[in-house]
């Protein structure tokens, strides 16, 4: 409940920023996508619903960083809560989703690749997101590196940035790879001794062994530094991308990023708001 | 009464409200051949297939050998073996041939060998007359075929009696004779035998005594020839008047 | 273009593990279904209740639940299992259920003069179900029991979520790695999918001709 108040309370915040200032139909150059969604009133952005604290699609609605991030986006267009229509994607829907112009954005923990960016652009870096590992409380089996890993099963998301990472940096720690649909299911498996160790993006890990309280813990093995991108359609204007860039810097400078961090992330994963990396994935300067 | 192959003491049934048998008494003996007549609904085919249990009773006692007819299990399966039945719509396994049909209880029941099985039921299909049909399925053959060919598979289990309830009531009229005369036959070589059937001539012919039922009930029980030229009750003369015209 | 060669390559490699979980849980299901089959019209009462429960249960509940409840519900109570057994009996017990539904269609559908004649000549219950009763049944369910096993075919890609690397999580894999080609990914799983399910019917067309000659 808390959560979700504090949720709220950035999402006031977000409104109070956009009614205050810089959100005017009119401040946008006519014809261009701000201009398009202003006007419109509305925006589907496609989110997880299955990554705790990241994208989640919970009773109440969505909540997570993704999330928030969206909303602040969103109310810098001008666009109210009621106007954002979150769309659920996944792994194999994210590309064709933008492709096919049934979402404007997605921020979805993107991680930005240079295969994806042949198909789509993206704007951001809006997080450094690292996988961890996370295994039984007291890590009986003395887990301290990811060699350690193998021949040991270690749970990963099938599709996920994970399995591609592992694959091509620890191909020895693959072979030995279990693969679920999603990290809470890893985490049942490793707290059932069905798996020895579970790996996933940090906050999520981190998020999982709260859940379960005291029957996990997530190590300091930190691996594939991925950065998530809000992803856009590729076009050759990248007035949208730039403006969604110039977006993220101002929220990062006027505290709302961080904000949505410590709300999120930041209740479970240590250490504060991590430093933004530079902006301009897709679309520099 | 020791000799009596099949004997039913106060047996009565129900189904539902109606009383199908009430109060049958009856034996057969070995080597006797019995024609029970009636008209229909009379109780005659419940009281056949009670012998067998495929109808069970609510009171009295039915012995097979002197032994009571148990309510289960195996005990029960070795009594069915001993008293064989042949239905009127014939009942083969229409899945197996009719060489199979004939040898399936021998080797699954009587434990016999396959080799030894097969000898004797081609031997049975020779008897009833339909040895070159050993190979066909059931389908494959007429009405009264598939009848002799029922009636060789219940020799084949070298039964103490056969019962045959209506054998020839689902055949064509010009197949009725094949079968009767295998019947004949087998009477004439001493084969104990209940017959539920309206086939008047035959019973007149072959059986040593009729019994006549009419409501659950058997209301008369003669030699034939008493029976047909001078039946006892009202009932019977009723019955014999409308199904000898 | 090479690169969806290499995808497709990598994906028929894990149909084989699809197949072993179809194949595997077939034959399984066929041998419970029939079982159960058989103890739905038992003469004893408690094996036809136990039976009646399952079925129902199971068969109407969400594959997905089923695969849950065994392989996360049974580690509880100290069954543990490799996830390739666990997938195998999640969807056995499924798919019994309804081998288990055609089957007893099956049986009912056999003249009750065949079973009283294999009765009548001292066979025993057991014995009915074995040589009169499950052989007839048996050949006429082969249609419905295709329809089942091509279910069944893809049901098993249930078994992705649940730790086994089949033609589905490695499509999942595929996907993420190889973002430009999602869609011809896509088409050629379902491409494989659908090629190996027109080759499952015409077998079983096959052996329904066989079944109905041999009658």
């Amino acid at each position: 409940m808390r959560g979700l108040m504090k949720a709220a309370t950035a999402f006031g915040m977000a409104i109070a920023i956009a009614a205050g200032g810089s959100a005017n139909a009119a401040d946008f150059p006519a014809g261009s996508k701000m201009d398009q969604l202003a006007k419109a009133g509305k925006i589907r952005v496609g989110v997880q619903t299955q990554y705790p604290l990241i994208g989640m699609k919970t009773l109440s609605g969505y909540e997570g960083f993704d999330v928030d991030v969206a909303r602040l986006i969103a109310a810098k267009l001008g666009i109210k809560k009621d106007g954002i229509e979150f769309v659920p994607v996944t792994t194999p829907t994210r590309e064709p989703f933008l492709e096919q112009d049934k979402v404007d954005m997605i921020i979805a923990a993107y991680s930005i690749t240079p295969n994806r960016e042949k198909v789509i652009d993206f704007a951001g870096p809006y997080l450094p997101s690292p996988s961890a590992v996370m295994v039984k409380k007291g890590n009986p089996l003395g887990i301290k590196s990811m060699k350690d890993l193998i021949g040991k099963k270690l749970c990963g998301p099938s599709g996920s940035n994970q399995e591609s990472y592992i694959s091509e940096h620890f191909p020895e720690v693959r072979k030995t790879m279990v693969l679920f649909d999603s990290s809470a299911k890893c985490a049942q498996a490793v707290i059932n001794g069905q798996a020895d160790a579970s790996t996933t993006e940090v906050a999520i890990l981190a998020a999982l062994s709260k859940q379960n309280d005291g029957q996990l813990q997530v190590l300091g093995i930190n691996y594939d530094m991925s950065l998530y991108g809000v992803g856009l359609k590729k076009t050759d204007d990248k007035t949208f991308c730039k403006w969604i860039n110039k977006t993220l810097e101002e929220a990062y400078k006027d505290g709302s990023w961080a904000k949505a961090y410590n709300d999120t992330i930041g209740t479970v994963v240590p250490g504060g708001a991590p430093k933004l990396p530079a902006i301009g994935a897709s679309c520099p300067g | 009464m020791p000799d009596s192959v099949i004997s039913m003491d106060k047996v009565n049934k129900w189904f539902g409200a109606l009383h199908a048998l009430r109060d049958i008494n009856f034996r057969v003996s070995a080597g006797e051949v019995v024609v029970v007549a009636g008209p229909s609904g009379s109780g005659k085919s419940t009281m056949c297939r009670t012998i067998n249990r495929l109808e069970t009773i609510d009171s009295g006692t039915i012995r097979v050998n002197g032994e009571t007819l148990p309510a289960e299990g195996r005990e029960l399966a070795k009594l069915r073996s001993e008293v064989a039945m042949v239905f009127q719509q014939f009942n083969l396994f229409s899945h197996l041939s009719i060489l199979d049909n004939v040898t399936l209880g021998p080797i699954k029941v009587l434990r016999q060998s396959g080799a030894e099985a097969c000898k004797e039921a081609l031997g049975f299909l020779d008897r009833v007359g339909i040895g070159d049909q050993a190979h066909k399925f059931p389908a494959q053959l007429s009405g009264g075929q598939q009848q002799r060919a029922a009636i060789a598979r219940a020799l084949a289990m070298r039964p103490k009696a056969i019962l045959f309830d209506e054998p020839t009531s689902a055949l064509d009229p010009e197949m009725v004779n094949e079968v009767l005369e295998v019947m004949t036959q087998l009477a004439k070589e001493g084969m104990t035998m209940l017959v539920v059937t309206h086939e008047m001539g035959f019973a007149r012919r072959v059986a040593h005594r009729v019994i006549f039922m009419d409501a659950g009930q058997i209301v008369e029980e003669a030699p034939p020839e008493a029976f047909f030229t001078n039946p006892k009750t009202d009932r019977a003369r009723d019955f014999l008047s409308k199904i000898l015209m | 273009m090479n690169e969806l060669m290499g995808v497709i390559s990598t994906l028929l490699r894990a149909f084989v593990t699809t197949l072993e979980l179809t194949f595997l849980s077939a034959i399984l299901s066929l041998v419970v279904g029939i079982l159960a089959a058989a103890m739905r019209v038992s003469p004893v009462p408690p094996l036809r209740w136990a039976v009646s429960v399952y079925v129902r249960l199971v068969r109407n509940t969400p594959l997905t639940i089923v695969f849950f409840i065994t392989v996360f519900g049974l580690p509880q109570v100290g069954v543990n299992f490799s996830f390739f057994s666990f997938a195998l009996l999640a969807l056995t017990l499924y798919t019994a259920t309804f081998v288990a539904e055609t089957v007893r269609a099956g049986i009912q559908a056999i003249p009750i003069g065949q079973i009283e004649a294999a009765r009548s000549i001292g066979l025993t219950f057991t014995q009915v179900l074995a040589y009169v009763v499950l052989p007839q049944a048996v050949r006429s369910v082969v249609p419905p029991l295709a329809s089942t096993f091509i279910a069944l075919f893809k049901n098993s890609s249930i078994a992705s979520a649940f730790g086994v690397a089949e033609a589905i999580s490695v499509m999942t894999n595929m996907v993420n790695v190889h973002s430009t080609i999602v869609l011809s990914i896509m088409g050629a799983t379902a491409a494989i999918y659908v090629a190996l399910a027109l080759l499952f019917g015409r077998a079983f067309t096959w052996l329904e001709r066989k079944a109905l000659i041999a009658r």
